[in-house]
């Protein structure tokens, strides 16, 4: 609305304005403008700001630019200016990462700079988890919620090279605590519970280890839930 | 760049604390800004006064978004 009057009274006020060439220089700056803007409304829709936009513009043009002078199509030139974005993504996303995680284990990390004083990581003497910020808990949410991740969580019996972080007699898996996402709740205790509930009584110990029972390796006919897969341990819930 | 960029999600709509904005309303803004700075050119105004009149604008449609917050609040 504010454009359009802005276009109206110019073109008036101004007897250049409304000319063919001051046009196409207008919508030639207006393109950046407005291709940045829109991926900067998403960043700043998630609460955040980003500052390296320029700098990104500039080195995928350089990227766009040197690929271009050597010949390649353009879409290999458009997949590797978009990479150099992508790279830029990532490290948004580690940064973020790593942040979470520190606000995780309550220490003063990262976390100082983003604790409300309501929020009790700063001062408390156990050093309970800062509650993640709205747009980050969003985003983990998503996560938990994507139903691939979440059955290779809760999945009791792996396929045999999925998972297969923990020793051969040990069969505990470690899970990494950035992977259930960030603490919904102050009490750690509370949140394993949660996640055990998730999990439907499956095996469960403490919040930081999964007890997964490697199957043993799968003759070629029988099929997952024939019910030949390994059975739990004879102890029934020895391990919890 | 950024200045320029920010000033045009925040002209479009978003909301500097996050929550609210849209794609198009950056685009918008982005009309918005370009017009106005190319404007400022045409009526023989330095350009380095473009940042100032920027920076004025983002001032101004945080005003304007405050304001409607809080009449809808009331």
């Amino acid at each position: 609305m504010a454009a359009v009057v802005a276009f109206v009274v110019l073109s008036f006020a101004s007897d250049v304005f409304a000319t063919q060439q001051n046009l196409f220089n207008v919508t030639r700056n207006f393109a950046f403008v407005a291709i940045i803007a829109i991926g900067m409304t998403a960043v700043i829709i998630s609460g955040g700001i980003d500052l390296s936009v320029g700098a990104v513009l500039v080195l995928s043009g350089m990227v766009i630019g040197m690929t271009m002078n050597a010949g390649m199509s353009i879409w290999l030139r458009g997949a590797a200016g978009a990479r150099r974005v992508a790279a830029g993504g990532c490290d948004q996303r580690r940064d973020d990462r790593l942040r979470r995680r520190a606000a995780v284990r309550g220490d003063a990390g990262h976390a100082v700079d983003r604790a409300q004083p309501g929020d009790g990581a700063v001062g408390q003497p156990h050093g309970l988890p800062v509650r993640p910020r709205p747009a980050e808990a969003a985003g983990a949410r998503r996560r938990l919620r994507r139903p691939a991740a979440a059955a290779a969580r809760c999945d009791p019996h792996p396929e045999p090279g999925a998972v297969s972080a923990g020793a051969a007699g040990d069969h505990r898996v470690r899970v990494p605590l950035h992977a259930l996402g960030p603490p919904r709740v102050r009490d750690r205790r509370q949140r394993g519970r949660r996640h055990a509930d998730r999990c439907a009584g499956q095996a469960h110990q403490g919040q930081r280890l999964h007890v997964l029972q490697p199957r043993a390796p799968a003759s070629p006919a029988s099929s997952r839930w024939d019910g030949s897969a390994p059975s739990p341990p004879a102890s029934g819930r020895a391990w919890s | 760049m950024e200045l320029t960029v920010i000033a045009a999600a925040v002209i479009g709509g978003a909301n500097l604390s996050g929550g609210i904005g849209t794609a198009f309303g950056a685009v918008v803004g982005a009309a918005l800004i370009e017009v106005i700075r190319n404007s400022l050119t045409l009526l023989g105004i330095s350009t380095f006064w473009q940042g100032t009149f920027v920076g004025s604008f983002i001032i101004v449609a945080v005003l304007f978004d405050r304001l409607r917050a809080r009449g809808a609040n009331e």
